[in-house]
C-alpha cells in the first residue's frame, strides 16, 4: 500500500513537472507577439520588416514623436477622441443594458417573450450592410458634422440588444427579495433602484468594461462615419492609416508604440476586472 | 438498448450511438421549428381578426365621444378631463397628417418603382457649362425614406389603436362613476405597474432606428438590382424579385460558384474555431488549476494578457509576424530550422490552418478564463469517488468535467459558434481573405461569407448580392441557434435558479 | 400604453428631422448660386501627406481671385480612397478632389464627376495625350490630370552596371555576394504583373483599352508571358512577393539589388543606397521562343475631379484647373517628386532629368499602356491578384497554364449573372 502511494506520488510529480514545462512553453508562445510589439516600439531602425529578430538599436523617440508630432498623425487627439466616446457610450450603454435586462428578467408583461425573440433574431444578421443606411439616417438627423456624437449615439442605441448576459445574471437573483419588497409596498422602480442594482455590482462592472472597450477596437463603423474628418478619427481608424503604403515604412515603429499605448489601459482594465467578466459570462453560476 | 448494453459497446460504437442520438435530436428540433411556423402564422391572423372585430364592436357600442375618437384622436380623453393625454393624441394626429401631406405620401408611393426620373444634364448658356436637370430620383434614398415613412405609419397606427382603447376605457370608467386617472397618475404608473414601459421605451426606440430600419433596408436591397451597373445617383435601380437568390444559389453563375465553396469554408471554420478553442481552453484551465502546479495566477495573467490587448492590434501584429519576411520566419531561419520561409498566408491550405491557429491564440485564453471558475466549483468528492472506482483521468474528464462545464456554458458555446460564422475581424485583419483565387468572384480562399459580403460592398459595390448573402447568413445562423437554444437547458429552464 | 405613446413619439420626432433631407435631395444640382455670392465655400480632398501642399495651392488660388472670398474646408481622403469615400454619398463629397485614373470609369458611371466643358480645349492641349485619354469617357472629358504615375526599376549601382540592367535574364544570372534577391517584384499585384503580358504584346480591353469584351491574355503571346512567369517565380534570385515594406527593408539591409516600384519610395530608397542609388526603365525579358521583349507597364494618372453635385460648379472648376496648372505641377514635381502631365513641363527634359526617379518614370512611361477608364477595368484586379498568388504558390504549371489563363480572362470579362 505504501509502495503504491509512493509510486503514485512520484508519478504525479513527473506529470506535474511535465505540465509545468508545457505551461512555460505555451506561455512563451502566447506572450511572444506582445514582446515583439514592445521590442518594435523601441526599435531605432524604421521599417515594417527587418531581416533580424533583435533590434540593433533602442530608442524612446517612437513614443515621443507619436505623442508630440501631429503633422501626419494626430495620435494624441485620436486617443482622447476615443476616450471621450468610450466613456460617454459606456455610461449610456450601461444604463440601457441594466434597464433592458431588468425589465426582461424581473418583470412579467405580455410582450416579453416576443421582444426577446426579436432581439435574438436581430443579433444574427451581419451588420455591415446596414451601416450605410445608418450613415444616411445620421445624415438625416444632421449629426454627421460631428462624427464622435454619431459614434456615441449608435453605440448606445445598439446596447439595447446586448442584454443577454446581464439578464442571465438577474435571473439568478432570488425572487423572494423582490416579493418581500412588494409586500412592503415598494413600487417596481424602487425595487429596481434599491434592491436589484445594489446587488448587481459584477454585472455593472462587466457591462461598463465591455462597452468601454468597444470603441477602441471598432474599425469598420468609424471608417464609414468619420470619412474625411481626419480630426475626428478614433485610434483604431487612425492607426490603420499608419499601415498604408505611403506610411508603413516610416511609421511602423510608431504604430507599434501606439499599439502599446492603447493596449496598456485596456489590458490593465481588463485584467483588474476579469473576475467580473467571468461572473458576467457564466451568469453568476461561478463565484470565483 | 439498455444502459448495460450501451456500456459494453466498444468506444467507436458508443460514438456512433451518441452521434445518431444528437442527429435525431436535431431533426426533432427542426421538425418542431417548422411545425411551429403555421401555428404562429395562424395565431397572428386570429389576433388580427380579433383586433378588427374589436375595432368594429367598440365603434358600434361606444358613446358619442368614443365614436368621435375614431376621427379626431384624443377626443374621448380630452372631453373627459384627461387633457394632457388627449392633447398628446391630437398633436400626434396633426403631426402625422402634416407629415403625410408634405413628404410621407410621396415617399411611400416612391417605393413602388424606386424612382423614374434618371439624372440628366443640359447646357446652360449663361454659365457656359453643363448643369444638372432638377428633380431627378435617387433610388437608394427613395427606398430608405419609404421604409421610414412606413415605420412612422406603423407607429401612428399603434397610437391610433391605443387612442381608441383609451377612449373606450375612459367611457367605461366614467359610466361606472369611477375617477378617471389624471396624467400624474399615468406617470406614477410608469414607475410601478408599467415600469417595463419606461425601462424599454428608449432602448426600443434606439434599436428601432439604428438597427431595425437599416436592417429592413438591407433586406429589401436583396430584391433589387442595385449592383455595380446600377450605381446611384446617376442610375436608377428597381425591384427584381427573387432573381438574386436564383443567381446566388443556382448552379451556373460565377456567384454561385463562389457562394457554395465559401459557405463550406465558413462552416468548417466556425466548427474548428469554436470547438478547438473550447476543448483546448478547458484543457488549459485544467492544467493551470491542477493540484501541485505552481505560479497559477502568474500563468492565468499571462494568458489573459494576450486577450486584453485590443484585437485589431494583436491581429495586425500577428499578420506581420507570420508574413513571409516576418519575425517568425526570420527567427526560424536564424535558428537554422528552415531554409525557405514558411508560406503561412500565401498557400491556401497553410493560410486556412494559420487563421484557425491564430484564432486559437485569441480564443483559448477566453475559454480558459471562463471555465477556470466553473472547474473550481465542481465538487471534489465527485472526482474522489471516481478515483476510488479506478477511473482514468480521461474518463473523469469526459464523464465529470465536460458535462458539468457544458451545462453551464452551452449558451456561451452557441453564441461563440454564431459569432464565428460572422467573425469579421480575424479574417479581415489577418489575411483580408487572401490568398485570392481565380475560381471565386471577388473572394479569396480564407474569405468567410461576411468578409466576402464586405468586399462586395466596398470593392465592387454589388449591394444587392451582398444583401442576398446577408440574408442567407441569417437563415443559416437562425436555424442553427433556434434548434440548439430550444434544446438547451438555459432556454427551457429560465427560472430554474430564481 | 404610455410607453407606446412615448416610443412612437420619439420615433416620429427623430424621423421628422430626417425628412427635411428627403425633401431637399433634388436641390443639389442647383447652379444658380454660383457666381453671385461673395463668400464661396469649397471642400477639397487630398491625401494626408499632400495636405500642406494642397493648402498652399488653395491659398494661392484665393489670392489670385481677390474678387471673391473663398473659404476652404480640407478633408483627408487619398487619391486611392476617393471612389470609396465619394460613392458612399456623392452629395456630401468634396467639391474638388483628386482620384486615381483607374476609378474614372466607375465614378462616371455612378454620376459622381462633373463633365468638363469650360476651357476644355485648353486643358486638353496643356496635358499629355495619355493623361487626357485616362480622364475621358465616350469622348467627354471628366477631370484635370496632374500626376503621371507608373513604376520603374530602382537598382544598386554597385551591384549592376548600366548594361546589365537592360536585361532581366542577365540580372538574374549574376551572382552577387551578400545579396539574396537580384530582382524584387510584386507578382500578385495586377498593376505590376501586367508588365509581363503587355511586354509580350497582349492587350487588355482591346487596342484602345475601351472594349469591355476584349482581353487576350490567354492567346499565344499570353502563354509565352505565362510560361516565362512560371520559370521566373521558381528562380531563387527572383523575389516574387515583394511589397513596398519588403522592398524598402531589402534595400536598407542590402539583401536586394534591384526592385520595381514607384516614385513614392524614392526618398527612402535613395537614403538607403546613397551614392549607389539609380533608377531606370524596366528590363527586357527573353521569351521561350527566343524573342527579346521590353517589359511594359500600366500608366496611371492622378486626376482632379469636380463633384457632379457641387453647389458652385464654376468656382470648383476654376480651382481644379488652378490646382493642376503648370506652376502647381512644378511644385508637385520639385517638392514631392511627382511626375507631371503638363506638356510643357513633361517635355522640359533638362528639368525633369534632375530627378532620377522621375526620369526613369518618364522613360518607362513610353513603354506603358494607359490604364483604361471603362468601368469593366475594376474587374481586372482580383483575377490578376489571384493569378499571381496561384503562381507564387506553385499551383500553375505548364500543363494547366492555358486553362488558368482562360479562367483569368473569363473573370476579367465576365458579367456576374452570365453563365
Amino acid at each position: 500500500m505504501k509502495e503504491k502511494s509512493k509510486s503514485y506520488y512520484g508519478q504525479q510529480k513527473a506529470v506535474n513537472g511535465f505540465i509545468q514545462v508545457l505551461l512555460l512553453v505555451l506561455g512563451i508562445i502566447w506572450i511572444l507577439p506582445l514582446c515583439w510589439v514592445i521590442l518594435t516600439s523601441f526599435r531605432e531602425e524604421p521599417g515594417s520588416y527587418t531581416s533580424y529578430f533583435w533590434p540593433k538599436g533602442f530608442t524612446v523617440n517612437n513614443y515621443v514623436n507619436l505623442i508630440t508630432q501631429d503633422q501626419q498623425f494626430k495620435f494624441t487627439k485620436w486617443f482622447f477622441n476615443t476616450l471621450l466616446v468610450s466613456v460617454i457610450s459606456c455610461l449610456g450603454s450601461t444604463l440601457i443594458v441594466l434597464a433592458v435586462s431588468f425589465a426582461l428578467s424581473r418583470l412579467r408583461f405580455k410582450m416579453r417573450k416576443p421582444l426577446m425573440n426579436v432581439a435574438l433574431i436581430l443579433g444574427m444578421f451581419p451588420g455591415f450592410m446596414s451601416m450605410i443606411a445608418v450613415y444616411y439616417i445620421l445624415k438625416g438627423m444632421n449629426f454627421l458634422s460631428n462624427p464622435l456624437v454619431c459614434l456615441t449615439l449608435v453605440y448606445i442605441a445598439g446596447a439595447g440588444l446586448q442584454y443577454y448576459i446581464a439578464k442571465g445574471f438577474f435571473d439568478t437573483l432570488p425572487k423572494a427579495l423582490d416579493e418581500a419588497a412588494y409586500l412592503d409596498g415598494a413600487t417596481k422602480s424602487q425595487v429596481f433602484f434599491k434592491i436589484t442594482l445594489p446587488l448587481s455590482k459584477p454585472i455593472i462592472v462587466y457591462t461598463i468594461l465591455t462597452s468601454f472597450m468597444a470603441p477602441w477596437v471598432d474599425y469598420i463603423f468609424p471608417s464609414i462615419i468619420c470619412g474625411s474628418e481626419y480630426d475626428s478619427y478614433t485610434v483604431a481608424l487612425g492607426m490603420f492609416k499608419m499601415l498604408e503604403r505611403e506610411f508603413i515604412g516610416a511609421y511602423y515603429t510608431q504604430f507599434a508604440a501606439g499599439a502599446v499605448l492603447v493596449s496598456i489601459p485596456i489590458a490593465a482594465l481588463f485584467i483588474s476586472m476579469q473576475k467580473y467578466y467571468v461572473e458576467g459570462v457564466t451568469g453568476g453560476a461561478v463565484k470565483g | 438498448m439498455t444502459e448495460a448494453e450501451y456500456y459494453i459497446l466498444p468506444w467507436y460504437k458508443k460514438l456512433i450511438c451518441k452521434a445518431s442520438g444528437a442527429l435525431k435530436k436535431t431533426g426533432r428540433g427542426l421538425v418542431r421549428f417548422f411545425q411551429g411556423i403555421p401555428g404562429a402564422v395562424l395565431s397572428l391572423f386570429r389576433k388580427l381578426g380579433n383586433g378588427f372585430k374589436n375595432y368594429g364592436m367598440t365603434f358600434v357600442k361606444g358613446g358619442l365621444l368614443t365614436k368621435l375618437s375614431y376621427v379626431i384622436m384624443g377626443a374621448g380623453n380630452l372631453f373627459r378631463g384627461q387633457i394632457v393625454k388627449g392633447l398628446i393624441f391630437l398633436l400626434a394626429q396633426a403631426a402625422y397628417i402634416w407629415f403625410m401631406i408634405t413628404n410621407g405620401a410621396s415617399c411611400i408611393a416612391g417605393l413602388k418603382n424606386l424612382g423614374t426620373v434618371q439624372r440628366g444634364w443640359y447646357f446652360d448658356e449663361e454659365l457656359g457649362i453643363d448643369v444638372m436637370r432638377e428633380n431627378d430620383d435617387n433610388s437608394m434614398l427613395i427606398l430608405l425614406y419609404g421604409i421610414f415613412a412606413l415605420f412612422i405609419t406603423a407607429a401612428f397606427i399603434i397610437l391610433y389603436v391605443t387612442n381608441i382603447s383609451s377612449a373606450a376605457e375612459a367611457e367605461k370608467l366614467s359610466k361606472s362613476g369611477a375617477k378617471l386617472p389624471k396624467f400624474k397618475d399615468d406617470v406614477a404608473a410608469l414607475l410601478d405597474g408599467k415600469f417595463h414601459k419606461t425601462l424599454l421605451a428608449f432602448p426600443i426606440a434606439g434599436v428601432l432606428i439604428f438597427t431595425i430600419v437599416p436592417l429592413v433596408y438591407m433586406i429589401l436591397l436583396a430584391f433589387t438590382n442595385y449592383d455595380k451597373d446600377h450605381q446611384v445617383p446617376a442610375n436608377l435601380f428597381t425591384w427584381v424579385g427573387l432573381d438574386n437568390f436564383k443567381t446566388m444559389l443556382g448552379a451556373n453563375s460565377t456567384l454561385s460558384q463562389t457562394f457554395w465553396p465559401v459557405l463550406g469554408w465558413t462552416l468548417i471554420w466556425a466548427v474548428f474555431a469554436t470547438f478547438l478553442n473550447y476543448v483546448f481552453g478547458i484543457i488549459l484551465a485544467l492544467l493551470i488549476n491542477k493540484k501541485g502546479i505552481r505560479f497559477k495566477s502568474f500563468y492565468r495573467t499571462l494568458f489573459v494578457l494576450a486577450i486584453a490587448v485590443p484585437q485589431f492590434v494583436s491581429l495586425l501584429v500577428m499578420k506581420n509576424m507570420l508574413a513571409e519576411a516576418g519575425p517568425v520566419n526570420v527567427l526560424l531561419t536564424e535558428l537554422g530550422l528552415i531554409s525557405s520561409p514558411l508560406p503561412f498566408f500565401t498557400d491556401p491550405t497553410w493560410a486556412r490552418v494559420t487563421v484557425i491557429l491564430v484564432n486559437l491564440w485569441i480564443g483559448i485564453p477566453y475559454t480558459m478564463l471562463i471555465t477556470s471558475g466553473i472547474l473550481m466549483n465542481i465538487p471534489d468528492d465527485l472526482y474522489e469517488a471516481a478515483r476510488i472506482d479506478g477511473a482514468s483521468p480521461f474518463i473523469m474528464f469526459t464523464k465529470i468535467t465536460m458535462p458539468y462545464v457544458l451545462f453551464v456554458t452551452t449558451p456561451y458555446l452557441i453564441t461563440q459558434f454564431i459569432g464565428n460564422i460572422n467573425n469579421f475581424n480575424v479574417i479581415y485583419f489577418l489575411t483580408g481573405g487572401n490568398p485570392a483565387t481565380l475560381d471565386y468572384y471577388q473572394a479569396g480562399k480564407t474569405d468567410l461569407l461576411v468578409t466576402w459580403l464586405y468586399k462586395l460592398t466596398v470593392n465592387s459595390r454589388d449591394y444587392c448580392y451582398a444583401s442576398t448573402i446577408g440574408i442567407l447568413v441569417f437563415v443559416i445562423c437562425s436555424v442553427i441557434s433556434l434548434i440548439t437554444f430550444r434544446n438547451s437547458q438555459s432556454y427551457n429552464n429560465e427560472e430554474a435558479f430564481q | 400604453m404610455k410607453k407606446r405613446i412615448i416610443s412612437s413619439l420619439t420615433a416620429m420626432l427623430l424621423t421628422g428631422t430626417i425628412f427635411t433631407a428627403c425633401g431637399s435631395t433634388a436641390e443639389s444640382g442647383d447652379a444658380s448660386s454660383a457666381g453671385s455670392g461673395d463668400t464661396v465655400t469649397l471642400t477639397v480632398w487630398g491625401s494626408q501627406e499632400g495636405q500642406p501642399f494642397l493648402k498652399r495651392m488653395c491659398e494661392s488660388f484665393a489670392a489670385a481671385n481677390p474678387d471673391k472670398n473663398y473659404v476652404f474646408n480640407y478633408g483627408v481622403v487619398s487619391e486611392a480612397d476617393a471612389k470609396k469615400e465619394l460613392l458612399k454619398d456623392v452629395s456630401a463629397g468634396a467639391d474638388v478632389f483628386g482620384f486615381a485614373s483607374d476609378q474614372t470609369g466607375e465614378l462616371v458611371s455612378a454620376g459622381a464627376l462633373y463633365r468638363v466643358t469650360k476651357n476644355k480645349d485648353q486643358i486638353v492641349a496643356n496635358n499629355t495625350a495619355p493623361s487626357i485619354q485616362s480622364a475621358t469617357v465616350d469622348g467627354e472629358l471628366y477631370g484635370y490630370p496632374y500626376v503621371s504615375d507608373t513604376y520603374f526599376m530602382y537598382y544598386d549601382k554597385s551591384k549592376f552596371t548600366e548594361e546589365e540592367v537592360l536585361s532581366l535574364d542577365t540580372m538574374l544570372a549574376k551572382d552577387i555576394p551578400g545579396t539574396t534577391t537580384n530582382f524584387a517584384f510584386d507578382t500578385d499585384n495586377g498593376w505590376y504583373q501586367s508588365s509581363f503580358f503587355f511586354g509580350a504584346g497582349c492587350k487588355l480591353f482591346g487596342d484602345d483599352g475601351t472594349d469591355p469584351t476584349m482581353c487576350d491574355f490567354n492567346n499565344d503571346r499570353g502563354m509565352l508571358a505565362g510560361e516565362y512567369l512560371i520559370d521566373l517565380v521558381k528562380n531563387p534570385k527572383y523575389g516574387a512577393n515583394f511589397d513596398d515594406g519588403l522592398i524598402k527593408a531589402g534595400f536598407a539591409d542590402g539583401s536586394i539589388a534591384a526592385a520595381v516600384t514607384g516614385t513614392w519610395n524614392a526618398t527612402d530608397i535613395q537614403a538607403s543606397l546613397g551614392d549607389n542609388y539609380a533608377a531606370t526603365k524596366l528590363p527586357s525579358i527573353k521569351l521561350l521562343n527566343g524573342e527579346e521583349v521590353q517589359l511594359g507597364g500600366m500608366a496611371n494618372f492622378k486626376i482632379m475631379g469636380v463633384n457632379a453635385e457641387t453647389k458652385n460648379p464654376l468656382d470648383a472648376m476654376a480651382l481644379a484647373e488652378w490646382l493642376t496648372n503648370y506652376d502647381n505641377q512644378v511644385i508637385n514635381f520639385e517638392e514631392r517628386s511627382l511626375a507631371p502631365t503638363n506638356v510643357e513641363l513633361a517635355n522640359d527634359t533638362e528639368k525633369l532629368y534632375s530627378n532620377a526617379a522621375v526620369a526613369a518614370l518618364a522613360q518607362q512611361a513610353q513603354h506603358a499602356t494607359v490604364q483604361t477608364s471603362i468601368p469593366q477595368c475594376g474587374n481586372y484586379w482580383t483575377p490578376a491578384e489571384a493569378f499571381g498568388q496561384d503562381l507564387i504558390a506553385g499551383n500553375i504549371t505548364r500543363d494547366n497554364l492555358q486553362e488558368k489563363l482562360d479562367k483569368y480572362v473569363e473573370s476579367v470579362l465576365s458579367a456576374l449573372t452570365s453563365e
